[in-house]
């Protein structure tokens, strides 16, 4: 088997003990890699009903089979837990990570189980793997404990490190790798942090061998290509998500303050001029991408002069700290954004938390008695206070370290209504007003809220029928599904799209590749399947790679089915189905509870599980050869 | 470590390395038949700088130059 390193690496922390065994060729047929064999592995490791907190939780890396070539997005890595912010299947997924290198070394997965009786950290350095003391680490920050470890081993070794936060077990503390690229969502670090796991070094000098070398080569070739011939590339390159601003905010996707208002002039108090003059230095990339979406921070003037780091996302730091908190100016979104990487915590469920909190005080719920004296206010004060608590898990910031759903639970008094999230993980888009695949399947994911696996081209209003009768071919829709899936007043039903999405979107992850449009707008199954045999020289036609992504699927919704879920764990927020929201263009109504249901027994429905459950049945895992 | 050599035919600008390694990848598959970035004749330091090196085995095929999308490596006499 080509394209996989072909072994699995297995250290259980409590006994030190380290063991490999290979990937079998059936695993790999099944699931593919990356997030597909990582659902499997957690389903297998990981007993329901575990404090995701405690050794009996598995920490899961995987990298799949096009990782670490040159295929464009060829970088992602997955890690999988139980999320200890969600209690369900954690998932985050990184691109500038030790995953690959630990592909170099000779491994595609690596499970971490247990716990070590003092801080220490992973060395593996192709066959020699070390569990190596880690006492003089503990307490740094992730770019200190990187730069560390860096003098100590030599900059050949990628790192994924956590920091303050992460130690100290926020629920929502992020991994963050060679100091910028972040496994960022649902708490990772914390696990991580409970397992006395300081951080991972990776090295290897192995590398990997296609099967097909020309073939693969010329299918690089033609989507390099491609990529190269994006009208947007310079855009994507230097502005970056701050163009998707406009149109998020306008649809109110993305809201300001707890997501209580419209967030249409952050682009008046972001200007991207200034941004391109002030703040970005130049691009960051994953390796082997042609795209550059990534950032290099380096303040020209100002309050934080001299301030350079390399950021995922400066556009999400800004409508996270200057759209949900409301802190005023580049200059202090900037340095939120490094203190939060510094510290280990996702900046989205930070500001979530953060955003929760404020509107809580204003409202009365909270009071100087449970803040410990801290007057809560929209803007860069409280949340530089609160940012140094909660990662400290300082006084107030012990609570709010907790998640907004923990939190809410712990006030009482109607916390909970103000908590927007599902399953426990605050949204990444708004749900009100115009669904397309992108937002709604951030209640079907389960992981809880989250895009990346259900982005399609349903974004974009107004497509023809065509358009989407020729994309469900290209993602495998099967005949028999097409006119069902293409009705509907914009020529697609939201819920059933959203199933063959996801599916599709399993595979893209599960090989390893980026979602992002300028990269994953070139791919579509069929070539899915001639990458995968030139890589690997195993044939499987379209139609079994896309089953193996709804395999995936069924066995994570079966991951929290074990954890007692159910349909009812789908739905929209309370908030958003009873409050509307303006903006300039007018009010958009509150979501509507009978379409959400309606919507959600068509996914259902689409996907062949249980109408009363909303969970695959008997019948539905057994077709997929599924053994639960 | 291998020794470290300057081509000739080859200008690096480190300011615009986007530290993507394509490069990288593009020479250990080339030369070694594998991608590896730590198999390569060129090296990028990815811990702050992305300073750009090459080692004593580097033929200047140019391959890291065409595979290059940032303009971090340009043939001499070609930069911008």
């Amino acid at each position: 088997m080509k394209g996989y390193a072909g072994n699995i690496l297995f250290v259980n922390l409590t006994d030190g003990s380290i063991k490999r065994e290979p990937l079998e060729e059936a695993v790999a047929r099944k699931f593919i890699g990356g997030t597909g064999v990582n659902a499997l592995l957690a389903y297998r490791h990981i007993k329901a009903g575990i404090d995701p907190l405690s050794p009996d939780n598995a920490l899961i890396m995987g990298a799949g089979p096009l990782v670490g070539t040159l295929i464009p997005g060829s970088a992602r890595v997955e890690v999988t837990a139980k999320s200890p912010l969600t209690g369900v299947i954690g998932i985050s997924n990184g691109g500038n990570t030790p995953g690959i290198m630990l592909k170099y070394a000779g491994y595609d997965h690596l499970v971490v189980t247990g716990k070590a009786d003092k801080p220490v950290y992973l060395k593996i350095d192709d066959d020699r793997v070390e569990i190596c003391d880690a006492d003089h680490l503990w307490g740094k920050d992730t770019f200190e404990t990187t730069d560390a470890l860096w003098d100590e081993l030599g900059d050949n070794f990628w790192i994924s490190a956590i920091g303050v936060a992460g130690e100290s077990l926020v629920r929502y503390a992020l991994i963050l790798n060679n100091k910028h690229s972040a496994f960022s969502r649902t708490g990772l670090g914390a696990v991580m942090g409970s397992k006395n796991l300081k951080a991972i070094a990776a090295r290897g000098t192995r590398g990997i061998e296609v099967a097909d070398g020309p073939g693969f080569m010329n299918l690089t070739k033609e989507l390099l290509d491609k990529v190269a011939a994006f009208p947007l590339l310079k855009e994507w390159r230097t502005v970056g998500f701050f163009m998707a601003f406009e149109p998020y905010t306008s649809m109110g996707y993305m809201l300001g303050k707890n997501n209580t208002e419209s967030a249409e002039d952050i682009m008046e108090r972001f200007p991207i001029k200034e941004y391109l003059s002030r703040v970005r230095k130049g691009s960051t990339s994953c390796p082997g991408c042609s795209l550059g979406c990534k950032g290099r921070v380096e303040m020209q003037d100002g309050k934080y002069e001299g301030l350079r780091f390399r950021l995922s996302t400066p556009a999400v730091a800004v409508g996270a700290f200057g759209g949900l908190v409301a802190v005023e100016g580049f200059d202090e979104v900037m340095k939120c954004a490094e203190l939060s990487n510094r510290y280990g915590m996702d900046l989205d469920s930070l500001t979530a938390t953060i955003g929760f909190a404020i509107e809580l005080y204003q409202k009365g719920i909270l009071t100087d008695e449970d803040t410990g004296g801290l007057e809560l206010d929209w803007g860069t004060e409280t949340v530089r206070t609160l940012l140094d608590r909660i990662a400290q898990r300082d006084g107030f910031g012990r609570l709010l370290g907790e998640g907004v759903v923990r939190a809410a639970e712990e006030i009482g008094k109607g916390a909970d209504y103000y908590a927007v999230h599902i399953k426990g993980m605050d949204l990444g888009l708004g749900l009100r007003g115009r669904l397309s695949t992108e937002n709604f399947g951030q209640a079907t994911n389960p992981r809880g809220a989250h895009l990346d696996r259900s982005p399609s081209i349903s974004f974009m209003p107004g497509r023809k029928k065509e358009s989407y009768v020729k994309y469900c071919r290209s993602i495998g829709v099967p005949e028999d599904r097409v006119e069902a899936v293409c009705t509907g007043p914009e020529n697609f039903n939201v819920a059933r799209l959203t199933r063959w999405v996801e599916d599709y979107n399993t595979i893209l992850f599960s090989l390893g590749l980026c979602h992002r449009t300028p990269i994953s707008q070139h791919y579509n199954l069929d070539l899915f399947a001639r990458l995968y045999s030139t890589a690997t020289g195993l044939e499987m036609n379209p139609e079994e790679i896309r089953q193996a992504g709804e395999r995936a699927w069924n066995l994570s919704r079966a991951f929290n089915m074990r954890e007692g879920k159910t349909k009812t764990d789908d739905f929209f927020p309370e908030r958003l189905m009873k409050e509307s929201v303006t903006l300039r263009k007018g009010e958009i109504p509150a979501a509507d509870p009978e379409m959400v249901e309606q919507l959600l027994n068509e996914y259902y429905e689409e996907r062949g599980w249980e109408a009363d459950t909303g969970n695959p049945g008997p019948q539905k895992l057994n077709e997929l050869g599924i053994d639960t | 470590m291998a020794e470290t050599m300057v081509p000739q035919s080859i200008v690096t600008d480190p300011e615009k390395c986007a530290g993507c390694l394509s490069c990288q990848l593009i020479c250990s598959y080339t030369h070694t038949g594998r991608f590896n970035p730590l198999c390569a004749y060129i090296r990028i330091n990815l811990r702050d700088d992305y300073r750009i090196e090459f080692t004593e085995e580097c033929t200047e095929c140019g391959l890291c130059v065409e595979y290059c999308t940032y303009g971090a490596l340009q043939p001499t006499g070609e930069e911008e």
